[in-house]
């Protein structure tokens, strides 16, 4: 991919958060709630990304292991892990991550594409990179990061 | 514009509910029942279809409608015979009208050869003198030809236009009532400051219906300054009065820019109840100028104020006194201070002592029998139940955690805990009352089905249809429609006989199909029954066979042969008919049934007929349900499904195959199934004999033993989506929220019973039907 | 003072819509679905204007106008009736039953104001 992400004037607040070694972050927009780690309900005939379901005031939230998502090892929770509760299309999903660092405040010229050498499952969940103080900082795309419905189903 | 699309929802659930009624009605004639009051409300049923039809500018639905309703009032009104032939066709014609509906609604379109066809035979049965229904060809040309005009007039805030179509081709000659507009009245108008005289002289009619001339000498001011006077010489004595006849005489002179028609326009309503007299220019009529003089008195015009407030006459036998008032109080007092001439306007009065009694009750709305009606958004009930469901989990919560601290069932703490149980689960069910409708709205769709799959199967067919009033959740009213649908075209389809077969076998050419709901057990149950031939067992049986459904050796009871046809590729009619086709097979009847908790199953007895049971939740809201531990997962099995639990004993479980096992209950052999390692939970499943076991029953009749680790109890349960927020899992059905706070998943049984079907080899795998 | 307007219609529809046009118009409405009703309203009510459908159950609109006019309490209120260009035999009918005056559907709200407004004191 060669070609620049839209320069635009407009500043966007981030999440950042950790997910192993590496720094991710999204959308302060999409961001619910953010919570500590519960034991979740296994769901069978799952992806193993999928931890499984807990209940979030009443609602059926599925938890989804961001590093097993991304190919990384899985995480074993611990008291210090939380779950980031994001909208994704018309779903909400949590996202079990490692810690969550900080806000950031940014403009899209500051996002630059994703290098080529990121294997394709990966790039389809990256939005983009940013650069900041020396970090780097991946931007996740939600609307992939769930399976379609009917995909799974079959 | 809010407010208008809320009505218009509102029109199309009435229109639903009239079309109930037209049917209904024309039902009953054809019974025989064809009194007045029927043959009154099958009438009124498609004029407001109409009426509202026209507010909303439904130009093809009116049209439609209109055609119906002028063929319906001749009927009413014994010009047309209701001859039974009469009320087939206006059962077809009701099919179309409510096509135009659903066409209206935007659900589906019309066929327009078939609607232009219907109307034509409705003309020709309004008027048979007239010439023969043409053909349909030139009707439509001719509905097209009329559509433009109506269409391009501005509809949208009209409201019950009732008739814009009234000279359409319909063979009468409907005279529109135009005023007639005077020739000099279009040059008269252009002139400014023109000066009208009006001469008015009220019969005892008009006030009768309560008109009163003061309010159309009001109006009068509305086109310009006006000067009245009143000739009272014809008053009578007061003793010679009578209130209600009238004797005055107003002659008034307006000044006004508008032309003749607009000060007719005034008199509209009073038309034949007064003699009226406009003329242009100055000066009195030349009788009531006469009617003064004899009086001795000159008639002094006083000038009115040419304003939109009440103008109140207070009497005097003249010169009149015209005067502004806001509130029309100042006649009562004038009657006593000036007697003889004051009659006319006495009874006009009469709404001022209306008034103050309207003021005290006015705040009360829509009051009466049968009238106590609060209309609230569906969303908003749903959102009760939803926290109703949430309360009743909190409640089974603190239940447990108090549970916990080992408090004495005798204690306060103990005991208020329970009237808390009590309270939540009263709530909980009247809360699901608020959203239980009956079923009717959902039957009442059947009759018209029933006609259309006779006529296209040749079968005669009567539907008999009970307990429509049965109350169900609307969660599952929403989802009756299609089984019910496909069972009923099953059953004229395939169950009942052509008319020469069943003349040939005794019975009556029409055969009865029936369809009744009622509650059993905590479910609703829909029968679908016919009295045809039954199920054809051997057929059945060798067609299952040569399909592979099941194995030859296999011994089936009569039950087990007639639920074959449940079974998936399973198909009876050798070639897909039209109707029970339709590319959807009573498998996938039998799935969408399942999927909502539900059983489906069929009785046969031959030469007497078939039926379907069809049995549901009462609401897809909670559930009864089994909790049980399976590989340290907690689990809830639909109590529905479930036959019994039981320990098996080790001389009861018998291998079979390499890997399989079987359970000995009583006579029979169940397959048996480790829901830990169907779900994929654990890779190898401890000896059953360690754990419950769990006899179900699919939905097809096929039994099962689950294989539990415990059994913790039977539990009511709020069914929470999975979908919502995920997605579908296969041998998930939905999941709920415990008592600890944790989510538990809610089996779905028969798809637990397919998808260890789906395991790797298994040679000489039996069917899903349990040998005897 | 706001003033009372019984609207008596068997169709819902009809109903709401005459609610929305007579209530934007500042009128109190009340209502009722037949004729049987209309009188029980009436007397609960007192309203300064009645607009009645024609065609309705238990008791039509001719029924319902002449009740209305023979009961003194009543007799003077100004009734409306809601009529078709169709049909001047019904017109003519409800009028000799004692309608006041008529609305022509297809109407708009403003055409129902004017009407009540001609003849409401």
């Amino acid at each position: 991919m060669t070609e620049e992400i839209t320069v635009t004037g407009e500043r966007r607040e981030l999440i950042s958060f950790r997910v192993g070694e590496q720094e991710y972050c999204v959308d302060i927009m999409a961001v619910r709630e953010i919570r500590g780690w519960s034991p979740a309900t296994t769901l069978p005939q799952s992806p193993g990304y999928m931890r499984g379901v807990i209940n979030l005031r009443g609602a059926v939230l599925p938890i989804m292991d961001l590093a097993c998502r991304l190919g990384m090892p899985v995480i074993e929770p611990t008291v210090r892990s939380v779950f980031i509760v994001v909208k994704a299309g018309d779903r909400m999903i949590g996202m079990l991550v490692d810690a969550v660092s900080d806000i950031l405040s940014i403009t899209d010229d500051l996002v630059q594409p994703t290098p080529d050498l990121a294997c394709d499952a990966v790039r389809s969940f990256i939005r983009g990179i940013i650069s900041i103080d020396g970090r780097m900082i991946s931007e996740i795309s939600l609307d992939r990061l769930l399976p379609e419905r009917e995909a799974l189903a079959a | 514009m809010d407010e208008l699309e809320a009505i218009k929802v509102t029109f199309f659930q009435e229109c639903e509910e009239l079309l109930a009624d037209l049917e209904g009605g024309l039902l009953a004639m054809q019974d025989g029942n064809d009194d007045g009051d029927t043959v009154n409300a099958v009438f009124r049923a498609v004029h407001s279809i109409k009426g509202g039809a026209g507010a909303f500018g439904l130009e093809p639905l009116v049209r439609f409608a209109h055609v119906f309703e002028t063929l319906l009032d001749a009927v009413r009104s014994n010009e047309v015979p209701a001859t039974p032939d009469l009320v087939v066709t206006l059962l077809r014609a009701s099919d179309v009208l409510a096509d135009h509906v659903s066409s209206a609604r935007g659900l589906g379109v019309v066929d327009e050869a078939v609607s232009a066809a219907m109307a034509a035979e409705l003309k020709a049965c309004t008027d048979p003198n007239a010439a023969p229904a043409p053909v349909a060809a030139p009707v439509v040309e001719a509905v097209a030809f009329e559509a433009a005009p109506v269409a391009a007039a501005p509809a949208e805030t009209l409201i019950g236009a009732d008739d814009a179509l009234d000279d359409d081709d319909l063979g009468f000659d409907f005279q529109p009532m135009t005023i007639t507009i005077d020739e000099q009245a279009a040059d008269v108008a252009a002139a400014a400051g023109n000066v009208w005289t009006v001469s008015i002289r009220p019969k005892s009619d008009l006030y009768r219906k309560a008109n009163e001339t003061a309010l159309l000498l009001r109006e009068l001011a509305r086109l310009g300054p006006i000067e009245a006077t009143l000739d009272a010489s014809a008053i009578p004595p007061l003793d010679m009065l009578d209130a209600e006849a009238a004797y005055a005489t107003w002659t008034v002179r307006l000044e006004t820019e508008e032309d003749e028609t607009a000060i007719r326009e005034v008199f509209e309503f009073v038309d034949g109840d007064c003699d009226l007299e406009i003329t242009r220019g100055e000066g009195l009529a030349p009788d009531a100028a006469l009617a003064a003089l004899l009086a001795g008195e000159a008639p002094a015009p006083v000038a009115a104020p040419a304003a939109p407030e009440p103008v109140i006459v207070a009497e005097a036998p003249a010169p009149v006194v015209i005067e502004a008032a806001p509130e029309p109080v100042a006649v009562a007092p004038v009657v006593e201070a000036a007697p003889a001439p004051v009659a006319a306007p006495v009874a006009p009065a009469a709404p001022v002592a209306a008034a103050p009694a309207a003021a005290k009750t006015q705040q009360i709305d829509v009051p009466g029998p049968g009238q106590s009606v609060i209309r609230v958004d569906p969303e908003r009930i749903d959102r009760l139940i939803d926290l109703v469901g949430e309360l009743v989990i909190n409640q089974a919560m603190l239940a447990q955690r108090v549970g916990e601290y080992g408090i004495a069932p005798s204690s306060n703490l103990a005991m208020g805990l329970d009237e808390l149980e009590q309270l939540t689960r009263e709530i909980q069910d009247s809360v699901m009352a608020i959203r239980a409708q009956p079923v009717k709205s959902v039957f009442q769709r059947m009759p018209r089905l029933v006609r259309e799959v006779a006529s296209m199967t040749g079968k005669q067919a009567r539907l008999v249809m009970d307990g429509e009033n049965t109350e169900v959740d609307k969660t599952v009213i929403e989802r009756l429609s299609d089984p019910i649908t496909h069972m009923l075209r099953n059953a004229i389809d395939h169950g009942l006989e052509s008319p020469e077969e069943r003349k040939a076998a005794g019975k009556n050419p029409e055969g009865v199909v029936k369809l009744a709901a009622l509650h059993r057990s905590g479910r609703i149950v829909i029968e679908v029954s016919d009295d045809g031939k039954g199920i054809n067992r051997e057929r059945v049986h060798s067609i299952a066979i040569k399909k592979g459904l099941i194995s030859p050796e296999l011994q089936l009871t009569d039950e087990e042969i007639d639920n074959l046809i449940f079974l998936p590729g399973f198909s009876t009619a050798d070639k897909i008919s039209d109707v029970s086709g339709r590319g959807v097979g009573m498998d996938v009847v039998k799935r969408s049934v399942q999927a909502l908790g539900g059983r489906i199953s069929i009785t046969s007895r031959p030469g007497q007929g078939s039926t379907f049971t069809l049995s549901l939740p009462l609401t897809l809201a909670v559930l009864d349900g089994m909790v049980v531990d399976v590989a340290g997962e907690t689990l809830v099995v639909p109590l529905a499904a479930i036959v019994e639990s039981l320990r098996p004993k080790p001389e009861e479980v018998r291998p079979l195959g390499p890997v399989g096992s079987v359970l000995a209950v009583r006579d029979s052999f169940v397959p048996l199934i480790d829901v830990g390692l169907t779900l994929g939970y654990r890779d190898s499943s401890p000896p059953p004999t360690e754990g419950v076991v769990l006899l179900v029953e699919g939905e097809d009749g096929s039994r099962a033993a689950l294989v539990a680790d415990a059994i913790h109890g039977q539990r009511q349960v709020v069914i929470k989506s999975l979908e919502q927020n995920y997605q579908q899992v296969d041998g998930v059905a939905a999941a709920t929220i415990l008592g600890d706070g944790r989510v538990a998943l809610i089996l779905d049984v028969d798809a637990v019973i397919s998808l260890r079907r789906r395991e790797p080899p298994r040679p000489a795998e039996p069917t899903l039907i349990a040998a005897e | 003072m706001t003033r009372t307007v019984l609207t008596v219609d068997d169709s819902r529809t009809m109903r709401d819509m005459l609610r929305m046009a007579l209530a934007g118009a500042g009128f109190n409405v009340v209502e009722a679905v037949d004729g049987e009703h209309g009188l029980e309203v009436l007397s609960a009510h007192r309203p300064d204007v009645i607009i009645t459908d024609i065609n309705m159950p238990k008791l039509d609109g001719f029924g319902f106008i002449e009740a209305v006019r023979v009961d003194d309490d009543y007799r003077a209120i100004p009734i409306l009736v809601l009529t078709t260009e169709s049909d001047p035999a019904k017109k003519d009918r409800a009028r000799r039953a004692g309608a006041t005056g008529w609305i022509v559907k297809p109407f708009n709200p403003e055409k129902l104001v004017d009407a009540i407004r001609r003849v409401a004191a």
